[in-house]
């Protein structure tokens, strides 16, 4: 192996990537439509953000609810929340929505709009994964401080709004980012209902101003800065928290 | 009301107590009483229920048989009753189990405020109090990882004093420290010894033993083989099981 081998093999690599791209397309290839259509974008991104506010929010929220009611002796209960969990675990989210939006109106009567769809399906999907992680978080607390909690009386709310979820929570940080990451990009799988997220609304422009190239390189750029600062915005968080307490 | 002139006699009074892990006997027919002020130190074996027996009585294990009054409450009982007694009897435990996210002043003045509904500011006073006690007034505004095995387990005594508690128990408070650390948690302990709290000692620390106790029991295999005064158990060598295990240890 002589030193230029490395340099080689890129450059061969390279040339055999270059004589398949077409050359044609790419140079003619015109991002001012990304800036032309910017407003309806941002507006689309804006969706998905709600979008994900939505699932990471309501999802949290039911999970710790779900997390804690699995940990109570009344096993009905528990297999409810066991039910729930693995059912919306382990279905597609694209069946779940499809199945919300088209077959559960002619169950129940009740027609919801796409966007109501949408939110239900990321919610309750969201709502299953967060009370796995949830729960493993509660689990990771030691022993030692239920039994602190136990033996200094503390009432029930307090032992698990001040005990045990402020270093469960600790530990959920970084799976619950990372959800709330998937949950960010999965919400370009509610594009099949038209949700007007930033999907849907990307297909659209693709549809009359036949871009396709230039419109999905740019949102993917999009979804991709938005993913990796909330992902290093957390690591950051971590390292804040764990400084304030050594 | 024979039971009741009983009861007024002793803090604790534990009746036939017995407990299973699985089929596996952790208390055996336990049958003591326990008098506000005596200093009571539990020896034996590991795996002869001497954490169990301290644990039963703080409610952290439900008992399977017989019943156990403290200060007037019975237990088993309902959530009131547990943590009446909890409120009564404090714990200290072997791996010290402070709140790691709370600083040390939180750690101490915490239940005093949810528990006793202690104004914030008593709390605090009390905190301090205690924390000048134990030694550690100038470590109050830092977290648990910053203090050393012995300091956090001083910590852990104060704490579960802020409750005022009438009687503490101490579940082997120096096995998981290191040697150099196990005196200041022993003289702690001695200082409240001779303040006349009640206190129920599971230990390996024969000598704090020998001089703070006022009792000493000896436990196997679920059972209190042994029960005499502190004098007494330092001087005899009749009994065959405890023989073995001073042998051991000593």
């Amino acid at each position: 192996m002589s030193k230029y081998s490395f340099p080689v093999i890129v450059a061969l690599v390279l040339g055999v990537v270059a004589y398949f791209l077409n050359w044609e397309l790419l140079l003619s290839l015109d991002f001012s439509v990304v800036w032309e259509y910017r407003v309806v974008l941002l507006k689309g991104l804006m969706v998905t953000l709600a979008l994900t506010a939505c699932a990471a929010v309501a999802g949290l929220v039911c999970g710790t609810m779900l997390a804690i009611a699995s940990q109570t002796n009344f096993a009905p209960l528990r297999w409810l929340v066991i039910a729930f969990v693995e059912i919306w675990r382990n279905t597609p989210l694209l069946v779940q929505l499809i199945w919300i939006h088209f077959a559960l109106p002619l169950v129940t009567g009740i027609n919801t709009t796409a966007l109501e769809s949408g939110v239900i399906g990321i919610t309750l999907q969201a709502a299953a994964y967060f009370t796995e992680i949830v729960r493993a978080g509660i689990e990771s607390v030691p022993k030692g401080q239920w039994e602190a909690a136990y033996s200094l009386a503390l009432p029930a709310r307090i032992r698990w709004t001040r005990v045990i979820l402020p270093p469960a929570i600790r530990t959920m940080i970084p799976p619950l980012v990372n959800l709330t990451i998937s949950f960010f990009k999965g919400t370009a799988i509610l594009s099949i209902l038209h949700v007007s997220e930033l999907m849907t609304v990307t297909n659209r422009i693709s549809n009359v101003t036949f871009k396709p190239v230039e419109l999905f390189s740019a949102i993917a750029l999009i979804y991709f800065v938005v993913g990796i600062v909330m992902s290093k915005a957390t690591l950051r968080l971590e390292y804040v928290l764990q400084n304030r307490e050594r | 009301m024979q039971t009741s002139n009983h009861i007024n006699e002793s803090f604790i009074a534990c009746r036939s107590v017995s407990k299973f892990f699985g089929t596996f006997k952790a208390l055996d027919d336990v049958t003591i009483d326990i008098k506000q002020g005596e200093i009571v130190c539990i020896v034996g074996p590991s795996g002869s229920g001497k954490s169990t027996f301290l644990r039963v009585l703080n409610a952290l294990e439900t008992i399977d048989n017989g019943e156990i009054i403290i200060n007037k409450v019975r237990l088993p009982g309902d959530q009131k009753d547990v943590e009446e007694v909890r409120r009564e009897v404090g714990m200290v435990f072997q791996q010290f189990n402070l709140f790691e996210h709370m600083s040390i002043r939180e750690n101490v003045t915490f239940a005093p405020r949810v528990s006793r509904a202690v104004a914030t500011k008593d709390a605090d006073e009390l905190a301090e109090t205690l924390l000048k006690r134990v030694g550690i007034i100038e470590q109050i505004e830092k977290y648990p990882n910053h203090l050393s095995g012995g300091q956090q387990q001083r910590v852990a005594i104060a704490r579960a004093l802020a409750m005022k508690p009438q009687a503490m128990l101490f579940d082997e408070p120096t096995s998981a420290l290191d040697p150099e650390m196990v005196v200041e948690v022993l003289d702690v302990m001695r200082e409240l010894a001779h303040s006349g709290m009640t206190m129920i000692i599971v230990t390996h620390e024969m000598g704090f033993a020998k001089e703070a106790a006022s009792r000493m029991l000896f436990m196997s295999a679920g059972k209190f083989l042994v029960d005499m005064s502190t004098e007494q158990f330092f001087c005899d060598r009749d009994h065959p099981e405890l023989r073995r295990f001073m042998s051991n240890i000593l």
